[in-house]
């Protein structure tokens, strides 16, 4: 067990407890006031509103800056403190059940008796990171790398999270992979499930699209969410080789149209799709 | 038989910004509940409402599997939303800072009555009007509550 990490991997946050009276309006106005400012989530109480944001919005001149809303007939008091960053999936992460993704294919912990003689019995140990097999979108892409030929090609993952999709396409034989993934703890996750997998081989970095410029592969994963996909495309269009293939998920079967005009804008074809419950993943090919 | 609730957890969280954080992380994370699940789920079916602050119900069962219901934006943040004034005023009996009609408090008043405690739209409607002034911001036109 790994204890004592020097540096801590998640990311540290504030808390905003105020004191408002009247509640109604303004727990509403205060809320509304603090959205406006970074704070993200927000948990009504008897007696106020306790609101929380990243760590990296705290300054001096937001503090100022809250102290100076008014809000009419409205009185409000708060302090400000620090909950120091944690994995709080832990609980959930202990104690989970294998995932089959396919007939030769299997997601588990260490602690999951190994089961058979399967081909891929991919080994993840969560750290408050997406991946595990238990999504539907990680398998819908799980199975598309199981059937293609990735024998000798190139494979970025973005939002590679526990890295799973990665380890994955080596599994299959891609030479030379990628994972990239905007969450320091995903990053240093993915790093330790590949080492589970007796893998060194694969690049990770932390970051987003940015990291892709200068770069081209002949499979880009991406298994994030419509917004991100959308204004991403760009960038993925230049990161993928001619007849290279761009693997999408983490949306729904509603969201297909816009996706699918946005990717053809961008210089790729559709090439065939798979659907669980309403969760979708598109499989589209760069044009020669 | 009917799933035996174990925790029913009322957060207000911006449209595609849910993460394994405070407050999520530890409400959801102490009843096992896997977070990451959530959050990709209510990511997913808020990219159409991204940013804006959403109220949001989970119903935690205690097998360790969840529901969560969206409801509407705070009614001040849609009055904002509809009066495009960046903040609320100071002096919101002599500097008015932006308008709303009567017809948008009825809008607001629709849309968010399913999540008021309000019996009939005119209170509902009421009750938009009294924020806005709390905001600073007139209601124009005639009232129709005066009716």
């Amino acid at each position: 067990m790994e204890v004592n990490l020097q540096i801590n991997m998640f990311e540290d946050y504030i808390r905003l407890t105020a004191t408002v009276e009247p509640l109604f309006p303004g727990n509403d106005l205060l809320i509304t006031e603090l959205g406006e400012r970074g704070f993200d989530t927000f948990e009504e109480t008897p007696t106020g509103v306790v609101a929380f944001a990243p760590k990296s919005i705290y300054s001096d001149s937001l503090i100022a800056d809250i102290q100076s809303i008014k809000i009419n007939d409205v009185n409000f008091s708060f302090n400000i403190d620090t909950v120091a960053g944690e994995n709080w999936n832990a609980t959930w992460e202990a104690n989970f059940e294998p995932v089959v993704v396919a007939d030769n294919c299997i997601i588990r912990a260490p602690f999951h008796v190994k089961q058979g003689n399967l081909e891929f019995d991919l080994i993840i140990e969560p750290q408050q990171s997406f991946g595990t097999g238990h999504h539907q979108t990680t398998r819908l892409i799980a199975r598309k790398l199981l059937t293609m030929k990735l024998t000798g090609t190139t494979v970025m993952d973005m939002g590679t999270g526990t890295g799973v999709l990665a380890i994955l396409a080596v599994k299959r034989g891609a030479t030379e992979v990628e994972g990239v993934d905007i969450e320091l703890n995903a990053v240093e996750n993915a790093h330790h499930n590949a080492r589970l997998n007796e893998i060194e081989s694969i690049n990770w970095e932390q970051g987003d699209d940015s990291n892709l410029d200068g770069k081209i592969f002949d499979v880009l994963i991406a298994n994030i969410n419509r917004n991100v996909l959308l204004s991403a495309m760009p960038r993925y269009s230049k990161a993928v080789n001619p007849g290279g293939s761009l693997l999408l998920s983490g949306f729904f079967t509603a969201d297909e149209p816009i996706l699918r005009e946005s990717a053809e804008k961008y210089g790729f074809v559709f090439e065939d799709k798979a659907q669980e419950e309403d969760w979708l993943m598109l499989h589209f090919k760069k044009l020669a | 038989m009917a799933k035996e609730v174990s925790a029913l957890i009322k957060l207000q969280i911006k449209g595609g910004a849910a993460n394994p954080s405070p407050p999520i992380g530890p409400a959801l994370g102490a009843k096992g509940v896997n977070i990451m699940e959530f959050c990709k789920q209510f990511n997913a079916r808020t990219q159409d409402r991204a940013g804006k602050i959403l109220p949001v119900i989970i119903t935690v069962y205690s097998d360790k599997s969840f529901e969560f219901i969206i409801k509407h934006p705070p009614v001040a943040a849609q009055i904002k939303e509809l009066s495009k004034v960046q903040t609320g005023s100071a002096e919101s009996n002599r500097k008015k800072v932006g308008s709303i009609t009567w017809d948008q408090v009825r809008q607001i008043a629709e849309v968010k009555m399913p999540d008021l405690n309000c019996f009939t739209m005119e209170s509902a409607m009421s009750m938009v009007a009294g924020t806005a002034r709390s905001m600073g911001i007139t209601v124009t036109g005639e009232n129709p509550l005066n009716k």
